[in-house]
């Protein structure tokens, strides 16, 4: 480097170190060592002339690794708007609408337009659990980058399922141990087997809690094993889970008491008709052992006579079908006689849990079409079109229960009926719900509602309620035209 | 003209205000909506009875609304903008301009008339004599102080300045502001962007240093330099040439594009620049805006955008600082610009330039055909022979141009400053991509 002279002069001061010109710029160093009037002059023209030959002369590096071109996407791109819409989106960090463009990109099985992929990929890095759809949406440029990109890279690696259970944090065990315990309910079993001695208490208790999915008499051992545990949190979760096991030692004593307190009789009626009719016994005493299992023995409501608090406590751990078959009566009959018992109101509650935790369709309509109760999560044992004309039921009380029902990850429209019913109740209670759930459910809502929203936009009234209402239900008429403008 | 939804957020003065518009670009919050070939008007409903009056000029961009909101464009522009980018069917389309739109256009063309009219006007010669002899008096001692510090600032050294590097130049800065010398005094604060915790520091704090020592040697003997060359120095000085100076010079008028708009900020002044490029005279001019905290870009320029325009350079060696007499935004589907296509050609560029120049402190450069890679952690662009440099853009910057071009061939537009090559735009047959 011709100027490694002048940089060593700079560095020490001219008081110590004076250079000499470099060999090409000898004639110019001789012409301003002439004119000098001091050394320091001299070093200064002579490093600026220096400094400014070597950048003047500099050529062109040799470049010898290049890279591989990206291969030829084989979806089609994104449109121009949605690419604008994309962007605005992460410009004004409006997450709502950023998911649901991306899994509109998804949906139409296109890609996203290669300027935008790094900005998703380093998205997807900050969410990881959330990072395959958006990995999906970068398409060809994407996976290319991640091979290319050490911290993108990550994203394309499937770790192998074992390392996560072993090494993964504790979110991604979870994660993946609901996963197994899914797909294969014993091998979650065996691998809880293996690690909850090495657990403190509340990942224990988080790990058990997902034995709920997929229950079966195959965990009765393991769960039993639970009982000598020496947290009473993980004694009580290993509990509830004995009690809903159908053929439990647990839930077999419950059966055995219910088959002695609870028989059907057939009575006359008006003489003329036999009708049956469900008899709970308050006679009978349950086995000492049986308050041992979490069932309490004294009901706290006056109005609740023990022996039906006790009867309706069991009830809940019982398969209807289960019971229906002992009772030699088909379900339908069966809740049909709890319905018409006396005390019926008393059980309810117990039934519908019941239902709900056995996925039982016909105890489920049944209850929901009562309409004394109100629990929600009878709509689990039902499929998404069934449920439809029970949604309205659960908006005053249930709301934001309903809503995990009604936003789903497809986006589903809702009908008009029920959209125009949930926008009436939010403009009474605005504050119900937070901003990001009002986008969310926008764009949920079809574009029939927008004369409903319009006429919540121009509301005259001044009350502040009335205001935030207002300017939800124009943040949700931007939404509903931006997402019918994406195309 | 027809705006993209990038192009109307390329105009918001910051996030908050592109966030804001997005939500204002919904139909529901208009209560009218009317476009013209010449403007967009529209009342908004906000949080006040009476609605906010906003009015868009289209032909030449420009924005007015009665709303208090001290930034420019407000919401409530961009809003009506955006909506009309995303649907311009909500729309009502007006044979008529109405009268307080017509108003602001016409007041707008007289503005423009008035301005030309003033800044076209003969300059006082022998008051602008009077000013440059009082103050030539003072920049002459600034510049013997300054002198003397630079040789002192060698003859002991610079080993030990990065230990200090921000005091090291403030009083002699200081000096020069007070001496007239603003050039210098800028010249001086470049000090303050040498990463003295990097390698090469010592090379770039000697290369300045030695600079404005040659611009103060060169300034000693102006009598002696061409007129180019006088006025260059003048410059770099601190002496400024009005803008109705500039506005004199002969223009060059052609189909100009904005190739990039960058803006950097210094201790609460925004420079705002802007890169332009004639089409048929294939020459490079830069508008250069500054702006106190408070104050508003008073222009919508964005990258990509074509415009007819009068540009008028102010005079130099190798002028590039330009004015813009008179624009008019013409329609374009983005960027496409025959240029070289050999890095060396750059380089010969910049040989050129320095040895007409070299004081020479931006060179902006244009390459087609051309490729990035990397190696390590440096990002390397080439030409088809393999020729390339080292590109100074941050790292995420050049991961975002290797995704746009896919490893594919692509044009650029670039500026080669403090001996490095940074990337501004990027284009491919079909496409353009701005990197801020």
């Amino acid at each position: 480097m011709i100027a490694s002279e002048i940089l060593k002069a700079a560095l020490l001061g001219t008081d110590k170190y004076m250079p000499q010109p470099s060999p090409s710029l000898q004639e110019t160093g001789q012409k301003i060592a002439l004119q000098h009037p001091d050394k320091e002059d001299h070093f200064l023209k002579l490093a600026i002339t220096t400094l400014l030959y070597e950048e003047a002369g500099r050529n062109p590096l040799y470049v010898e690794n290049t890279l591989p071109e990206c291969p030829v996407e084989t979806l089609p791109l994104i449109s121009k708007k949605l690419h604008g819409n994309i962007m605005a989106a992460l410009i004004s960090k409006e997450e709502v609408l950023f998911q649901y463009f991306m899994n509109d990109v998804n949906k139409s099985n296109s890609v996203l337009t290669p300027e935008l992929v790094p900005l998703i990929l380093n998205k997807a890095l900050e969410h990881k659990k959330s990072a395959f759809p958006l990995v999906k949406a970068c398409g060809e440029t994407g996976k290319w980058l991640c091979q290319l990109n050490e911290s993108w890279r990550i994203l394309l690696e499937n770790r192998e399922e074992e390392n996560i259970w072993e090494t993964g944090n504790f979110e991604s065990r979870k994660a993946f141990l609901k996963n197994v315990r899914n797909t294969d309910p014993q091998r979650a079993i065996e691998l809880l087997e293996q690690a909850i001695s090495a657990e403190n208490a509340a990942n224990r208790l988080a790990l058990i809690e997902l034995l709920d999915q997929n229950l079966s008499i195959a965990d009765e051992p393991f769960l039993q094993s639970l009982l000598k545990d020496k947290s009473q949190k993980i004694k009580e979760a290993a509990i509830r889970l004995l009690q809903k096991m159908q053929g439990s030692a647990v839930n077999k004593r419950y059966l055995e008491y219910l088959l002695s307190a609870i028989s059907i009789k057939e009575e006359r009626h008006l003489l003329l008709t036999k009708k049956k009719v469900l008899i709970i016994r308050d006679d009978i005493s349950p086995d000492e052992n049986l308050f041992k299992t979490g069932i309490d023995k004294v009901s706290a409501h006056k109005d609740v006579p023990d022996p039906i608090y006790v009867t309706g406590q069991i009830l809940q751990y019982m398969d209807p079908a289960t019971l229906a078959r002992h009772l030699n009566v088909t379900e339908p009959e069966l809740i049909r006689l709890f319905l018409q018992h006396k005390d019926s109101k008393h059980l309810l509650g117990y039934l519908a849990q019941s239902a709900s935790f056995f996925k039982n369709k016909i105890w489920a309509l049944a209850l929901l079409h009562t309409q004394e109760i109100q629990d929600i999560t009878l709509l689990d044992a039902l499929t998404e079109h069934e449920r439809m004309p029970f949604y309205e039921q659960f908006i005053i009380d249930s709301l934001h229960q309903l809503l995990t029902y009604l936003l789903t990850d497809d986006y589903s429209l809702l009908p008009e009926s029920l959209s125009e019913r949930l926008l009436e109740h939010l403009s009474k209670n605005p504050y119900i719900i937070s901003q990001p759930v009002y986008q969310r459910l926008a764009l949920h809502l079809p574009v029939q509602t927008l004369s409903a929203l319009k006429h919540y936009a121009e509301d005259a009234s001044e009350t502040y309620q009335h205001r935030y209402f207002k300017a939800q239900a124009l943040e949700m008429m931007r939404i509903i035209d931006l997402k019918n403008n994406i195309i | 003209m027809q705006y993209t939804r990038d192009q109307v957020l390329q105009l918001a003065p910051d996030d908050a205000s592109a966030k804001a518009g997005q939500q204002l670009a919904n139909h529901a919050k208009w209560v009218t909506k009317s476009m013209h070939s010449k403007a967009l008007w529209g009342d908004c409903q906000g949080s006040g009875k009476t609605p906010y009056i906003t009015i868009i000029d289209l032909q030449n961009i420009a924005f007015k609304c009665s709303c208090p909101s001290r930034k420019f464009p407000c919401k409530h522009g961009l809003g009506l903008l955006l909506l009309y980018s995303q649907q311009s069917d909500v729309f009502t389309k007006s044979e008529e301009l109405p009268q307080h739109v017509s108003e602001w256009l016409n007041k707008r063309e007289g503005k423009e008339a008035a301005k030309e009219l003033k800044e076209t006007g003969p300059p006082d010669e022998a008051a602008q004599a009077k000013r440059i002899a009082a103050r030539e008096k003072k920049v002459d001692a600034g510049i013997e102080e300054l002198r003397l510090w630079i040789k002192d600032a060698v003859r002991t050294g610079i080993m030990n300045v990065p230990q200090n590097s921000y005091r090291f130049s403030q009083n002699i800065t200081a000096r020069m502001v007070d001496a007239q010398a603003g050039g210098l005094a800028n010249q001086l604060r470049q000090i303050h962007n040498i990463h003295f915790y990097e390698e090469g520091w010592h090379r770039a704090l000697i290369k300045r240093l030695s600079g404005i020592y040659l611009i103060t040697e060169a300034f000693r003997h102006i009598d002696m330099l061409p007129q180019e060359m006088a006025k260059e120095i003048q410059t770099l000085i601190g002496w400024i040439t009005t803008k109705e100076e500039v506005l004199q010079g002969t223009p060059v008028r052609d189909t100009w594009v904005v190739l990039s708009v960058s803006v950097t900020e210094d201790q609460n002044l925004s420079t705002e620049k802007i890169w332009l490029y004639s089409l048929t005279e294939k020459r490079f001019a830069l508008l250069l805006h500054f702006y106190a905290a408070s104050q508003i870009p008073q222009h919508f320029l964005f990258p990509g955008l074509h415009i007819e325009a009068d540009v008028v350079f102010f005079p130099g060696l190798t002028p590039l600082r330009a004015l813009i007499k008179e624009q008019r935004t013409v329609p374009a589907t983005g960027i496409q610009i025959e240029a070289d296509h050999s890095v060396q050609s750059v380089y010969h560029k910049i040989t050129a330039q320095l040895a007409q120049n070299p004081f020479a402190e931006q060179i902006p450069f244009l390459l087609n055909n051309v490729q990035v890679t990397f190696r390590d952690k440096t990002w390397l662009l080439y030409d088809h022979d393999k020729q390339g440099f080292a590109i100074a853009n941050p790292e995420e910057a050049c991961w975002r141009i290797l995704a746009f071009t896919r490893g594919k061939a692509f044009s650029c537009f670039g500026i080669y400053e403090n001996e490095q090559f940074s990337i501004h735009t990027l284009w491919s047959p079909d496409k353009t991509y701005f990197i801020k």
